[in-house]
């Protein structure tokens, strides 16, 4: 057993000073497998979404304790769960995954302020932010409060209500999870407080230079909208059927596992070839170490959430 | 394998180059992951062109080193397709 290992991972005569598992036969029959199992994955995920699926632990009652925990933090007034901004950040989350994009203005032009309208929500302020590719509801709010702009809406006094919605689907070719997080204050024309008429929102870079949609409120929103949470979670705010297994993670881990294992398997084989002097004609391991490392960090980076 | 790379230094400065303005572009692309897939598979691409000019200039490609390096880069691309949940 030891002698195959060896075989296996350590250069050695029997191996012609070279790890088994780096000769190109061996490549090629992990690379066989590594696609064979892509498309077993996938199969079964297609199958079986109860068995593999997409899993994430983000609910709207802990994004909506989070941010008043941080509010209350900074001397700030707690929001209201206001339906018709759950409703708008509902809409604002199906419309982003019907027409596949990433951004607070849609590509036909459609502004977040025209969800909250058609959502029956007349605002005084408004703002959103949003999220995807978070797996906790505790990383969604800490991503939120490290960047200024979104910081800004967080700890903003003009707001009083709010709105979240959770959802699960394909955004620009990846499998993620989108947060949709809808600020605002009512506007009451009867009211004492001075108030601009033009409701200001406050919220992420690209926002501020936009006009705002003119015109009432539309209330022709069709479909069954679950006004208190979305229709994801149960009535404790909890993911329904999770999936006994998350694809996602599944797959990230697998391509983390095998990235180490050959990191650590070309560091060994080039200690050893350095060590016992061993001459070879080429040595490549540096140059697939850094290659490896750059899929590594790009991996990384790739998978770590991203506000907006 | 020290010796090479003193040796080879301008060469490493390009590859280390190129890596990093890779993860540069790819964080910029946060969010649209279509864009990030492709500037990986570039890369990688790179990667094979800069090992075969490598090679070359030391006067040792061959067939087997091509292969390789191209056996290399397909692993890295088939793990950039689990990475990316494809």
């Amino acid at each position: 057993m030891k002698h195959f290992l060896r075989h296996l991972f350590v250069p050695h005569e029997s191996n012609r000073h070279r790890a088994r598992v780096l000769h190109h036969d061996s490549l090629l029959l992990i690379i066989t497998f590594l696609f064979a199992g892509l498309i077993v994955i996938q199969g079964i995920h297609r199958q079986y979404p109860q068995v593999l699926g997409d899993s994430t632990s983000i609910t709207v009652l802990q994004l909506l304790e989070y941010t008043n925990l941080e509010r209350e933090a900074n001397g700030l007034a707690p929001l209201n769960l206001n339906p018709e901004l759950t409703k708008a950040a509902q809409m604002k989350a199906n419309d982003m995954f019907a027409n596949d994009y990433w951004a607070h203005v849609s590509p036909s032009g459609i502004t977040p302020w025209v969800w909250i309208r058609k959502a029956g929500y007349n605002y005084l302020y408004a703002g959103e932010n949003l999220a995807r590719g978070f797996y906790s509801s505790s990383d969604v709010i800490t991503a939120w409060m490290n960047s200024p702009e979104h910081r800004a809406n967080m700890l903003s006094p003009n707001y009083t209500d709010i709105g979240f919605a959770v959802e699960s689907g394909t955004l620009t070719g990846t499998e993620t999870t989108l947060v949709v997080q809808e600020f605002g204050s009512p506007y009451n024309p009867n009211g004492t407080v001075a108030v601009n008429p033009s409701p200001t929102p406050v919220s992420a870079g690209e926002l501020a230079a936009l006009g705002l949609p003119s015109g009432s409120p539309s209330a022709n929103v069709s479909g069954n909208v679950n006004m208190g949470q979305p229709s994801a979670l149960n009535a404790e705010g909890q993911p329904q059927n999770p999936p006994l297994i998350d694809a996602n993670a599944l797959k990230r881990n697998i391509s983390f596992a095998i990235i180490g294992f050959f990191l650590i398997i070309l560091a060994i084989d080039a200690i050893v070839v350095e060590r016992k002097k061993i001459e070879r004609v080429f040595s490549h391991n540096v140059d697939h170490i850094l290659f490896l490392l750059f899929i590594l960090l790009a991996g990384y980076i790739i998978g770590s959430g991203v506000v907006l | 394998m020290r010796k090479n790379i003193k040796k080879h230094s301008g060469h490493y400065l390009v590859y280390l180059f190129t890596f990093g303005a890779g993860l540069v572009f790819i964080l910029l692309a946060q969010g649209d992951s279509t864009l990030q897939a492709r500037l990986i598979f570039l890369i990688a691409a790179l990667y094979f062109v800069w090992a075969m000019v490598h090679h070359y200039v030391q006067h040792n490609l061959s067939p087997r080193v091509a292969i390789e390096y191209i056996l290399i880069v397909v692993l890295g691309a088939t793990l950039v397709l689990f990475l990316f949940g494809i």
